[in-house]
């Protein structure tokens, strides 16, 4: 690298435009590349995200796809995660103004992530793969940019985590016992779409002695018993990233996704009395969402989520291995077509 | 800015849309302000500290302005619909702190 191409690397840490990685430099014409076919569109309004307000145009969210190193083609899956973020059900400003390490995390689905060659496989959720890593880093600087979400800044964030330079994963639906996550949420399997979601830090949770359904899904459950999560205060939304050892256990014992999910609503419980001494709980007044801790007996069971279409269960990962990602997170996640230019 | 950053399609926002602000009366003299904490954790006591740098600052501008401290330790307890209408009987300007 020439020193002229290293000036400009250094020109984007000095204007704070850079997640602390070097970036590549967003030059009119690797932004008019990136554009391709959205370029009629450049101007066009995206989205406008909190907290700082700032209008995300199609242009803007081209020149940070560039800064994160993605390729053209991979702009509409970007262009689609930023509208899903910026759905008021999704709750932007709370994720990205929390004292809490929760930052938006982005699971790709159907036939989109094949033809961008995503990782659904070994080593899903870690480096190596230019559309898992670029995708979720350009998410993630659009929220530094035009969000507003800079640590120390508006992104308040005590700890942070190391989701908060990429979090991007797809599915491995060619050994995933079930219809693919999107199919849930309303949408075809043929189609593709993006899914955002509030996360902290995978938390990977091994089970490989004991292959049957009942023995994987409890060691999952006990492990996600975590009174000062988020997860057990607000009781939303709560990620499995089951690895295709586990799903296709849990599958060929005829066990369905809702089963699954009714079988973690039922078990993933704590009672009230302890819940109520741990955490987030324990204000001096009690918000509308806790009150049923609250309020139940203290040896009451109080499920982590609120309902069993809170766990929200995705299949991804290598053949070898019998894991479980727990991701924690706040809020609901959202799923949205990925739009076309 | 860097004489290399010139050459670049900036990717912060150019254009704002901050959420629409309360109307801001034109002095606070001889009036009574609100100072709410509605941090989502109270007990923390970031909320009080915020507030009381917004009365130091406030107090500065408008001396014969008196401040209180209005009791609302939760986020959700009643609609804004109707608790912000009985606030505006009660106080010139309410200063809140929010978040968690």
């Amino acid at each position: 690298m020439n020193d002229s191409a290293l000036a400009e690397i250094e020109a984007c840490y000095e204007m704070g435009w850079t997640d602390g990685l070097p970036v590549v430099p967003p030059t009119p014409e690797r932004v008019e590349a990136m554009l391709g076919g959205w370029a009629p569109r450049r101007g066009e309004e995206v989205a406008t995200l909190l907290p700082s307000g700032g209008v995300a145009t199609v242009e803007k969210i081209a020149a940070n796809a560039v800064m994160a190193g993605c390729l053209p083609a991979y702009l509409p899956v970007v262009v689609g995660a930023v509208q899903a973020v910026a759905r008021p059900e999704f709750g932007l400003e709370a994720v990205l103004t929390t004292v809490h390490s929760c930052s938006p995390m982005l699971l790709v689905g159907g036939p989109v992530a094949e033809a961008l060659e995503m990782n659904a496989d070994t080593g899903v959720l870690g480096p190596g793969n230019r559309a898992n890593a670029t995708i979720g880093r350009a998410l993630l600087l659009v929220m530094r940019n035009l969000a507003g979400a800079v640590p120390g800044g508006l992104d308040p964030a005590t700890l942070g985590q190391p989701g908060k330079y990429s979090f991007c994963y797809a599915e491995n639906t060619a050994i995933s016992p079930w219809e693919p996550f999107q199919v849930e949420k309303g949408f075809r399997a043929e189609e593709s779409t993006v899914t955002v979601y509030g996360a902290d830090a995978p938390l990977c949770i091994a089970e490989m002695g004991r292959p049957d359904p009942e023995s994987i899904l409890m060691t999952v459950v006990e492990s996600s018993l975590a009174p000062g999560s988020y997860n057990a205060f607000f009781r939303e939304d709560l990620f499995l990233v089951m690895s295709p050892n586990h799903a296709e256990v849990i599958g060929a014992a005829g066990w369905s996704r809702a089963d699954v999910q009714r079988f973690f609503f039922e078990q993933a419980r704590l009672p009230a009395g302890q819940l109520r001494r741990r955490g987030l709980h324990g204000f001096a007044e009690v918000p509308d969402y806790a009150r049923v801790v609250v309020e139940a007996d203290a040896d009451e069971m109080i499920p982590i989520v609120a309902s069993p279409e809170r766990l929200c269960l995705t299949v991804a990962g290598g053949p070898y291995g019998g894991y479980t990602a727990i991701v924690f997170g706040m809020g609901s996640s959202v799923t949205l077509p990925v739009p076309t230019a | 800015m860097s004489g290399n950053a010139d050459r670049f399609v900036s990717p912060v926002a150019d254009t704002f849309k901050p959420g629409q602000a309360a109307a801001r009366p034109e002095s606070l003299e001889r009036s009574r302000v609100g100072l709410v904490d509605c941090m989502l954790n109270p007990s923390g006591n970031w909320g009080q500290g915020i507030l009381d740098g917004a009365e130091s600052a406030l107090h500065e501008h408008w001396p014969t302005a008196t401040f209180e401290r209005v009791p609302r330790p939760q986020v959700v307890a009643e609609p804004a619909e109707t608790w912000a209408p009985a606030m505006a009987k009660q106080y010139a300007a309410l200063v809140i702190a929010a978040g968690d």
